[in-house]
């Protein structure tokens, strides 16, 4: 697990996901909202699970869950927990469409907002045509580009110039996660 | 630098294209250039616009400004244009114009550009914003690497165009050549040998043709017999065979590891690390819910510029206190005076006269409409916004087969049928323009009848309103899409570039409305001269008053409405909002019931739009694709009026 919070009364850095600090508590089953910090006892809330929360923080642009809720942001290792979130929509999209063809991949689509990636490849049906525009407009094999938002279509900024494009055509893009530090070393 | 042999400076012969991405700053270019004289007309044989001009300081040579492009071989229609000018216009130069902060992108571009062996000039534009984002581009070292001389511009501010003006007076051909891998390069070795001749190298046809361009395949079928044209498809076929990927994948990568190497050495500084700008309103305009307050807001202006001061204000001044006042009785007079036959009299400032329907209308009504209309435009499509609107509304649009591009016609549809009809032009497919031309003349009223109607349904109540608005959103959606699975060919999904939003230059709004009035003035007015005299003969051939009289029982009938109404109808189809009105008489002579006015109004709102438009549609599509949409419209507008009206009666809604 990748998200860390501090108590908010005794200080105590912990995983809420490896802590389920309230697991004796016979209404603990669906409950995810409320933890109970390991070291104190003391309980409070994850607003990382409660969705109107996010949907609060996705009206004011810019915005981060930080220090106020009392999370630790580390930026690089809080993608895994995103991907899992959305990657059970991808398995159904795929089993759907049957489009599994290489497997389980990362897309543009599976990036949360604010993120860096770097370009990998295409979905191998998607037509050459489309291809060459895709990386006419800047989404070519090994750049970097920024995911800005989803909804209601993707947007990433590549170099100085952001591209709008409909979250199909987004999740036939493939990426591969990496450490921002590398950002600088990519030109 | 860059190997120049100076080409003979004054002889002068051929246009010079620009060619870019779009919203680069070409159209500033252009206006710089060329001053106030310009030229747009439809590019022969499409309805995209190309804009020419003469530029003075180049001893009059034309410039030609080419729809935005950004990659061969072209995607969409406008884009097909900029490669067949390449093909087949007669250039002495090619003058990209890139954005200096995109280096990547921009040099895509000019790398196929440069294989082209056209004389070529890179003009590095907007270096303002590229400095202020911590670009620095080594323009000396990459115009070595593109053997083309490279021009940093701000093009807005006027920086740097004296001396481009120069380097295209020498502009010469570049000696690019990339090395693609040993099949491709044998089979570019057979193929040069049988082409003909052509303005670009045999090389750069021959690769344009590989990686299956339409254009250039055309071009070959007309400039090669049958059986030559064979054998090149033979050897395509067997080059194909010796690669896994398309030819097209593998053409494009050697171009982009190209492009990587060059910009690597060429960009002192990415501008990577400089500091994260605070927030902008550009994110704002894309936000799932702000972005809704700045389209109501945007609109909202829009409606107001487009229909309550141009179709309202202006015309009430045009066409009451000028025409109907002053010159039309002036007219009138001198002409009965001067002409001594009744017939030619009529046929001049008669009911349906050139003069009293054709010019008043051409002249008092709609001029004053797409003068608004036009600079609404202008400033819209200058400010980098449109992008954003089709990003923010593509969701909508997904439901009727198109992509979030259909939102412009869309709404300038509530401004005038006729006028939004030629902007469908920005979509990508024929087949995305024909729907949007087909939910236009159905469902979209204009600002015209949009007031009438309004004001016929609020004088009733709000529910009726609420009814009229429902039935016509919903049957729009309803024949979206069934359209949409109808129609052959396939959604294509959004795929835009969100520019940056800035300020419109005024200059370059201005001097794109007036020529785009010269445009209107020349072609859309004899349109209606003739339409007034296809009125006038249906008239005196008594073909009208048949026309009305055989409509009676549908009208009466099925629709449930006087038989009076029919004429109203007959009229709709000259001008939607004069049906309107002439229902609008009715009803306040209290000859319609509240649910006979409901149906009227939607069955006038679904019925063919004015004569204009059809005209326009014919024009912009073909008269086929107008036959077909009229023959479409017409019995819906009917059927649905009529299944309102039992469905209102049968409910007892109004009866009270």
């Amino acid at each position: 697990m990748t998200t860390f919070m501090a108590c908010p009364l005794c200080g105590h850095t912990f995983n809420p996901a490896e802590e389920p600090g309230c697991a004796t508590c016979p209404l603990h089953s669906g409950c995810t909202l409320l933890v109970c910090c390991p070291a104190c006892g003391y309980k409070t809330v994850d607003a990382h699970q409660s969705w109107l929360a996010r949907m609060a923080l996705s009206l004011m642009p810019g915005a981060q869950f930080n220090g106020g809720d009392g999370h630790m942001e580390d930026r690089g290792r809080r993608f895994p927990r995103f991907f899992r979130r959305r990657g059970r929509h991808r398995r159904w999209r795929q089993l759907m469409h049957n489009q599994n063809d290489a497997g389980w991949r990362l897309t543009l689509l599976d990036v949360p907002p604010g993120h860096r990636v770097k370009i990998e490849g295409f979905a191998t049906h998607l037509s050459p045509a489309r291809k060459s525009q895709l990386q006419a407009y800047g989404l070519v094999p090994g750049y970097w580009v920024e995911v800005l938002q989803h909804s209601p279509v993707t947007v990433v900024k590549i170099d100085h110039s952001e591209v709008a494009m409909e979250n199909d055509l987004a999740g036939q893009v493939w990426v591969a996660a990496g450490d921002p530090g590398q950002v600088a070393s990519e030109e | 630098m860059y190997p120049s042999t100076p080409a003979q400076v004054g002889v002068l012969d051929g246009s010079i294209a620009l060619v870019g991405h779009p919203n680069v700053g070409k159209s500033v270019i252009f206006q710089r250039l060329t001053g106030q004289h310009v030229t747009i007309s439809n590019y022969p044989g499409t309805t995209v616009e190309v804009t020419r001009g003469v530029v003075p300081s180049l001893l009059g040579a034309v410039l030609i400004d080419t729809p935005g492009v950004f990659t061969f071989p072209p995607q969409s229609e406008d884009e097909l244009v900029t490669t067949r000018v390449l093909l087949n216009e007669p250039l002495q130069a090619v003058l990209q114009i890139g954005d200096a902060k995109n280096l990547r992108r921009t040099l895509l571009l000019t790398v196929q550009l440069a294989e082209m062996g056209l004389p070529l000039v890179l003009v590095l534009n907007m270096m303002d914003e590229a400095g202020a984002r911590g670009v620095e581009v080594n323009h000396q070292l990459l115009a070595e690497y593109l053997t083309c001389p490279v021009v940093p511009t701000v093009a807005i501010k006027g920086l740097g165009l004296q001396e481009l003006v120069e380097v295209v007076k020498h502009a010469d051909h570049p000696h690019f050549r990339l090395t693609y891998p040993a099949e491709i390069e044998a089979a570019l070795a057979e193929v040069s040998l049988r082409l003909p001749y052509a303005p670009i190298t045999p090389r750069a046809l021959a690769l344009l043709w590989f990686s299956g361009d339409t254009v250039s395949e055309t071009w070959l079928k007309e400039h090669l017999d049958q059986s030559q044209f064979a054998e090149l498809c033979e050897i395509r076929h067997s080059l194909q065979l010796s690669f896994v990927e398309p030819l097209l994948s593998v053409i494009q990568r050697i171009r982009l590891d190209y492009v990587q190497k060059a910009a690597k050495a060429t960009l002192v500084s990415t501008g990577a690390d400089a500091k994260k700008r605070p927030l902008d309103l550009g994110h704002l305009t894309t936000h799932p819910l702000w972005g809704l307050f700045f389209l109501a807001a945007i609109l909202g202006a829009i409606l107001w510029f487009v229909g309550i001061f141009g179709a309202g204000i202006l015309v009430e001044l045009l066409e009451e206190r000028l025409f109907y006042g002053v010159i039309n009785p002036w007219v009138i007079g001198l002409v009965t005076r001067a002409v001594p036959f009744p017939l030619v009299v009529d046929f001049l400032v008669g009911e349906y006269g050139q003069w009293t329907m054709g010019v008043t209308y051409a002249f008092a009504l709609i001029f004053p409409i797409v003068t608004t209309f036009f600079l609404a435009f202008g400033v819209l499509e200058d400010s980098g916004y449109l992008p954003r609107l089709a990003a923010l509304s593509n969701r909508f649009f997904h439901a009727m087969g198109l992509n979030g591009k259909a939102v412009l016609p869309m709404v300038l549809g509530l401004g005038c049928v006729t006028m939004a009809t030629l902007t469908a032009r920005v979509l990508e497919s024929k087949r995305e323009r024909i729907l949007v031309t087909l939910l236009l003349a159905l469902a979209v009223p204009c600002s015209a009848q949009l007031g009438v109607v309004l004001g016929m349904l609020s004088a009733i109540s709000l529910q009726a309103t609420l009814i009229w608005g429902g039935v016509v959103v919903m049957v729009m959606l309803v024949v979206g899409w069934l359209a949409a699975r109808l129609l052959p060919g396939e959604r294509t999904s959004l795929l835009v570039d969100l520019p940056p939003l800035r300020l419109p230059l005024v200059s370059n709004v201005v001097v794109k409305t007036l020529a785009r009035l010269e445009w209107y003035l020349k072609e859309v007015i004899p349109i209606f001269l003739i339409g007034t005299a296809i009125m006038f003969g249906l008239d005196n051939l008594g073909l009208l008053d048949w026309l009305i009289h055989t409509g009676e029982p549908l009208v009466a009938g099925w629709l449930g409405l006087p038989p009076e109404a029919s004429a109203a109808f007959i009229m709709g189809f000259l001008r939607r909002d004069f049906g309107a009105s002439g229902l609008f008489v009715m009803q306040s002579q209290g000859q319609l019931n509240p649910v006979q006015v409901v149906v009227a109004m939607t069955t006038i709102t679904l019925f063919v739009p004015c004569i204009a438009s059809v005209l326009m549609i014919a024009k912009e599509r073909t008269w086929q694709t107008a036959a077909g949409i009229i023959v479409t419209i017409f019995p819906l507008a009917f059927l649905v009026g009529g299944l309102l009206n039992r469905l209102l009666l049968w409910i007892g809604w109004g009866a009270s």
